[in-house]
């Protein structure tokens, strides 16, 4: 469950105060899979900073049972450090010992498919590996709460499947609040849909009805 | 996933902070290594000419490898602690997307390296210097060590301060390494506070970076005048910087995650 009281997040220009978000106050079931609409620059990625504790609200506070990831995407990773450096600075930060760093990098190294590029910095990897990494790194840890910020299933067929799959085991145990452009994936991932616009979240009980909001926008 | 302490989650990302700054500092052939000891080496070698074409061999009853050693090594730390804190949170941004890692972490990865690092640079260069034949007596350990963490805790806490306002405001920031230059000769690294005249003392001795130095020599000789050193002013610059810099962090560390 995830509780929002009373919060406002802002950002000052010159203008003066751009406001994401504005006396929120919302319960969101931790049941659910999640999927958040809005324009660009509307707010989603600053809301999958503030569920992740690593931006905070001007006023109010964001309760989350559970544990959170942290925002799952293509950053949060070192360009000069290789695939495997990357990885295992992400277990050590999550205190995990020996045994379990070998054997969250086999996973990890296994499910990317990278091969020797899992030794190369990840500078030198191509938009499509990238993705890939990312999504074998995010998919090896256990959470109660994963914030998918535009991390995509890449590849061909064959790969994609295998992300769905991780996917679908992965729900039955944990919740997803999603952020994408990709309405099929939304729709395919997702049992509610929240919308954000104009420092309001408006949320809707069915993705389908968020998907028609989102189109009438 | 059970619940960790917040000093075991903190000693974890210390640890991988670490091992990260390792990496890419010292670089995939380690050359950085070599560039800690060269980089003092050469300078001192440079003023080394200069004292002997000025024709001096000893300042204090110091030899001038030692005296050099003692002045231009510690102002490389200082100054390296601080460029280091300047670009700790933009080096790092990256990985400020874990909630755990927080923005001190990154100053604190830092500062500990160089710490470390500066030290047995420090130590061993003055060891060359006495294996290749120079005197170099250590009569006062404690003194030599205690200027050493006086000098670092100025330097972590004047990294916090500019490393904040590098971070948050980086056009003025690019002013503080233009002043850092200037400061090597106003620090006492190849000089004698002893040997100035009058006027010219009373204001050097503004700068705490010239008691470090000149404590560090006293600590190789009986000789060596420290009348117009003071460690309590060094102790409350200390004090004064690591305060300054730590409430500046405190204040400021939930906007300089966003920039």
């Amino acid at each position: 469950m995830i509780t929002f009281n009373n919060v406002t997040k802002y950002y000052p220009t010159p203008q003066g105060r751009h406001y994401i978000l504005k006396d929120i106050n919302l319960t969101l079931p931790g049941d659910k899979n999640i999927g958040v609409f809005g324009a660009n620059g509307s707010g989603k990625s600053t809301l999958m900073r503030l569920l992740a504790g690593v931006d905070f609200p001007n006023r109010g506070s964001i309760k989350i049972e559970g544990n959170v990831s942290w925002p799952l995407g293509l950053s949060g990773y070192q360009g000069s450090m290789t695939g495997r450096e990357n990885a295992e600075f992400i277990c050590r930060i999550y205190g995990k010992d020996k045994s379990e760093i070998r054997e969250k990098l086999d996973y990890i190294k296994s499910f990317s498919e990278l091969g020797d590029f899992f030794e190369m910095p990840l500078k030198s990897y191509s938009s499509g590996m990238r993705s890939k990494f990312s999504f074998a790194v995010s998919m090896a840890f256990d959470f109660d709460y994963y914030l998918i910020d535009e991390l995509t299933a890449v590849g061909d067929k064959r790969f994609k499947e295998k992300c769905k799959k991780t996917f679908d085991a992965k729900k039955g145990i944990a919740n997803f609040l999603f952020v994408s452009h990709n309405i099929n994936e939304l729709k395919r991932q997702c049992d509610i849909g929240i919308f954000i616009k104009d420092g309001s979240i408006h949320v809707h009980d069915t993705i389908d009805d968020a998907i028609d909001a989102y189109n009438s926008m | 996933m059970q619940a960790r302490s917040p000093l075991k989650i903190q000693i974890a990302v210390l640890h991988a902070l670490l091992i990260r700054e390792l990496k890419t500092r010292f670089g995939a052939y380690r050359l950085g290594i070599a560039w800690a000891f060269i980089e003092p080496l050469l300078q001192i070698a440079v003023f080394m000419g200069l004292f002997y074409f000025g024709g001096r061999s000893s300042v204090g009853g110091l030899e001038i490898p030692l005296f050099l050693a003692t002045g231009i090594a510690p102002f490389l730390y200082f100054k390296k602690v601080i460029m280091q804190s300047m670009s700790a949170v933009n080096a790092n941004k990256n990985l400020l997307i874990y909630r755990q890692v927080r923005v001190f972490d990154t100053f604190l990865t830092r500062f500990a390296l160089e710490f470390v690092t500066s030290f047995i640079v420090l130590v061993v260069i003055i060891l060359i210097t006495w294996w290749v034949g120079y005197k170099v007596s250590l009569v006062n350990s404690l003194i030599f060590i205690y200027a050493y963490i006086l000098l670092s805790i100025i330097a972590f806490g004047l990294g916090l301060i500019f490393g904040v306002i590098n971070t948050l405001y980086p056009e003025p920031g690019k002013f503080i390494p233009a002043l850092l230059r200037p400061l090597m000769f106003i620090s006492g690294t190849f000089f004698s506070i002893n040997e100035l005249p009058a006027n010219a003392q009373e204001l050097l001795l503004w700068n705490p970076l010239i008691h470090v130095f000149e404590f560090m020599r006293s600590s190789f000789s009986y000789d060596y005048d420290t009348s117009l050193l003071s460690l309590e002013y060094l102790e409350l610059w200390a004090l004064a910087s690591l305060t300054l810099g730590l409430l500046m962090l405190r204040a400021n560390w939930r906007k300089m995650l966003t920039q």
